[in-house]
């Protein structure tokens, strides 16, 4: 999973980027808000983002409000960590869009986990948005057998948007999940048989 | 509003923390107190132009920076004169905060002393 660590202070940038680096993470590192933002909008974004709070350029809150505003492809999980002793620091945080907190010093073992926990959610969104975009797919396709279809009326042949005459059951296979098994019906076969009677008997 | 007493039994310097902060890596952990020693004087000098220049906006993020990076370099006293300056300043007690550089910067100077002596002198490296 890509990272992004944005920290104005080199020793903690470091730190950071080295133990991340260690667990397993690719990792980016930004000196300023400014530099977190324009990673954060390029093509392929970092999926986790751990921000400090108080940085040059914009700070970790308003990076995490302008994530949550803008659209993007994938969500980003997003982690604020600093050393505001503000007992309401947090719920600033969170409220601002952060997905987590983190007080500074930081417990290795602790960032850890919680970084973990970020790559977990980020996969269940993943998938969940998988899911849908599968969803919406079969939803379009059922979409287009709900709409007006012109059919002859003699031939039971189907327009499609092409304006190509096709049997009914290639139109279907084609706008559907549905697949067609061949057989003949009694009423048919009965038909069938004596058209075959007939021909028997003219032959002969 | 955070409270503004001085610590004075604060240690200079856990090193035992900040090496498991760095997931027990001597390596990292002398890396990350090279760049400190480095940057933590800038940092001091930022506080003191803006108590000079009486710029509370650059005096506060520049108390919080020295803060939380000394904070996470496991020098509880040094990180703990930088948030008696930020405090002051949110108070625009700016003379208290001119008092508290100097306190600052004796700390500051002890804790740089303890972490080339601890980790990166020969002594230092030796320790397991």
């Amino acid at each position: 999973m890509n990272v992004l660590i944005a920290d104005d202070d080199a020793a903690s940038r470091l730190m950071l980027q080295s133990l991340l680096t260690a667990w397993g993470y690719n990792v980016t590192a930004a000196c300023d808000g400014d530099e977190a933002w324009r990673i954060l909008c390029e093509p392929e974004p970092p999926q986790l983002v751990i921000l400090d709070w108080m940085m040059p350029g914009l700070e970790g809150p308003e990076i995490v409000q302008r994530l949550r505003v803008k659209q993007f492809e994938s969500p980003c999980y997003a982690i604020i960590i600093t050393s505001r002793n503000a007992k309401d620091s947090a719920a600033q945080a969170l409220n601002a869009g952060a997905d987590d907190f983190i007080g500074k010093p930081f417990d290795a073992t602790e960032l850890r986990a919680r970084v973990a926990v970020g790559h977990r959610i980020n996969c269940l969104q993943r998938a969940l948005s998988e899911h849908i975009d599968d969803l919406k797919q079969s939803l379009s396709r059922v979409k287009q057998l709900e709409g007006i279809i012109p059919i002859c009326s003699y031939c039971k042949k189907i327009r499609d948007d092409h304006d190509s005459w096709n049997q009914l059951e290639q139109y279907i296979s084609d706008h559907s999940e549905a697949r067609f098994s061949h057989g003949i019906c009694p009423h048919c076969a009965e038909e069938q048989m004596e058209i075959i009677k007939t021909l028997k008997h003219r032959s002969a | 509003m955070c409270e503004v007493v001085c610590n004075s039994t604060a240690m200079i310097f856990d090193r035992d923390e900040f090496v498991q902060r760095n997931m027990g890596d001597l390596d990292l952990s002398r890396k990350v107190a090279a760049l400190f020693i480095t940057s933590a004087p800038e940092y001091a000098g930022s506080i003191r132009l803006a108590l000079a220049d009486r710029d509370t906006i650059a005096l506060c993020q520049s108390a919080h920076k020295l803060k939380g990076a000394s904070a996470n370099l496991s020098l509880p006293s040094l990180s703990d004169s930088a948030r008696i300056i930020e405090s002051f300043t949110e108070t625009g007690e700016l003379e208290k905060a001119t008092e508290m550089l100097t306190v600052l910067e004796h700390r500051l100077a002890q804790a740089i002393e303890r972490l080339e002596s601890e980790l990166m002198s020969p002594q230092g490296r030796e320790c397991p």
